[in-house]
């Protein structure tokens, strides 16, 4: 097929690291992606020609971050408590950000109490812009399941959100 | 869609510049570890460790019933190729519960410490490697018989050790010394095992002739950014271990130290 690793982080890198993060923060996403694309480096050899790259990365990663998750939950609550988002813990704008739309927090609220695989699926829709078929590849589950979770969680922040989420939630 | 709330939400994350862009390549091939990782320190191994760490063992140890069977012929594969690698089969049997992997490394003594410990980390890093190569769940914590249980830490990457990377110069003058190999365990990139007899174990100065190798052996270098395994087995003539360490490999990792009781020998991780 003539990939090279080279070629997948040039491509892959920056989509990857901005997702992970959304959800952990930049100094975590620098230490997530790194080790994203370690195991991605040590097993390159082994990767199979035709298994396409970008949702085997996202597994990778949806692996890793699955170590953080208590982490991603804690800083979603505060987002939702405080109105000051730690993901930009290191920028000087964070308050005015926060403070500029209350919307946010009730959507922090609602992920930071989605299950762990809820908030996978979901995230890696809308932020991560992989298809279904693709979430499916990187979590390791049939399309159908990908499907019906992605609808069931969508439902379940609706109701979380109550009207002003319904429209977000709708529209992603 | 000007109310796309989730879509919207943290959408003015930075993306990374090309500072950034070359550093994370450079962690990922040239093996740097990322910084909030986990730890995994064995302990100093001393004989009278090995029936203590043997009871910690039990009491963590056995598969449950969460055994994938598919997931669990990756920790066979691996275990094979951990065996075939150090050419000691002293892994005899490794089960995957869960995010659990316990490895049997059956029986007592210095070697079983410390080697066998650190072949139960070894196999542990192929396994994770193995795993989230095919996109699964990795491992949480590993349970090694003899020695104990802990959470696993990332392994980093290392470029491939050629085959004689190991090898020690036919000039090396190694004090006390009657005969010393070494030679590439060729696992996650390659780590040196250096095996030593002596004629003189009581004036036998470890330290100094590991030091040695390591100064004349750029793959046994320790010190900057290496982190790769290593492991020093010195053996008296009578084919009893005198010294063993087993260095788990990375700035941060730990290793466990035998020390035959009456031999100098090292100081422990």
């Amino acid at each position: 097929m003539g990939r090279s690793f080279d070629d997948a982080f040039e491509a892959e890198f920056a989509p990857l690291h901005r997702y992970l993060a959304r959800r952990l923060g930049g100094s975590a996403a620098d230490d997530l992606a790194a080790e994203t694309f370690a195991v991605a480096f040590r097993s390159w050899d082994r990767l199979d020609p035709d298994r396409p790259v970008r949702p085997w990365l996202y597994g990778i990663a949806a692996n890793l971050v699955r170590h953080h998750w208590r982490k991603e939950r804690r800083m979603l609550r505060a987002y939702a408590r405080t109105g000051v988002d730690p993901v930009f813990a290191d920028d000087d704008e964070t308050v005015e950000r926060a403070d500029a739309d209350g919307r946010a927090q009730e959507l922090a609220a609602g992920l930071a109490e989605l299950r762990r695989d809820e908030r996978d699926i979901l995230l890696l829709h809308a932020w991560a812009e992989l298809t279904d078929s693709e979430i499916a590849a990187a979590l390791g589950l049939p399309i159908g399941t990908v499907k019906s979770r992605l609808s069931r969680v969508r439902d379940k922040l609706r109701n979380q959100l109550g009207e002003v989420g319904q429209e977000a939630v709708e529209a992603s | 869609m000007n109310d796309d709330l989730l879509t919207a939400f943290r959408s003015d994350v930075p993306s990374p510049d090309e500072a950034k862009s070359r550093e994370i390549y450079a962690r990922a091939t040239a093996g740097r570890r990322r910084v909030s990782r986990r730890r995994l320190v064995l302990a100093v191994a001393v004989v009278a460790a090995a029936g203590i760490a043997g009871g910690l063992y039990a009491s963590l140890g056995g598969a449950g019933a969460n055994v994938n069977p598919r997931r669990q012929q990756i920790v066979n594969k691996a275990v094979a190729q951990v065996n075939r690698a150090f050419g000691d089969h002293r892994i005899t049997k490794a089960t995957l519960d869960g995010s659990l992997l316990t490895v049997d490394v059956p029986g007592h003594g210095p070697l079983q410490s410390t080697v066998g410990a650190l072949e139960g980390v070894m196999l542990a890093h192929v396994v994770e490697d193995d795993l989230q190569a095919a996109g699964d769940e990795g491992i949480d914590t590993i349970n090694v018989g003899n020695w104990g249980g802990g959470p696993l830490s990332p392994f980093p990457a290392q470029s491939q050790l050629p085959a004689d990377a190991c090898d020690i110069p036919a000039d090396s003058k190694l004090a006390d010394t009657t005969s010393a190999s070494g030679r590439v365990i060729p696992l996650l990139g390659g780590f040196c095992l250096f095996r030593l007899t002596t004629a003189h174990p009581n004036s036998f100065d470890a330290e100094t002739i590991l030091n040695q190798l390591r100064e004349a052996i750029p793959a046994a270098d320790q010190g900057g950014s290496h982190h790769r395994a290593q492991v020093f087995e010195v053996y008296g003539e009578n084919g009893k271990p005198m010294v063993v360490v087993a260095w788990a490999g990375g700035t941060n990792e730990g290793g466990s130290v035998y020390n035959r009781p009456g031999v100098p020998g090292l100081p422990g991780p």
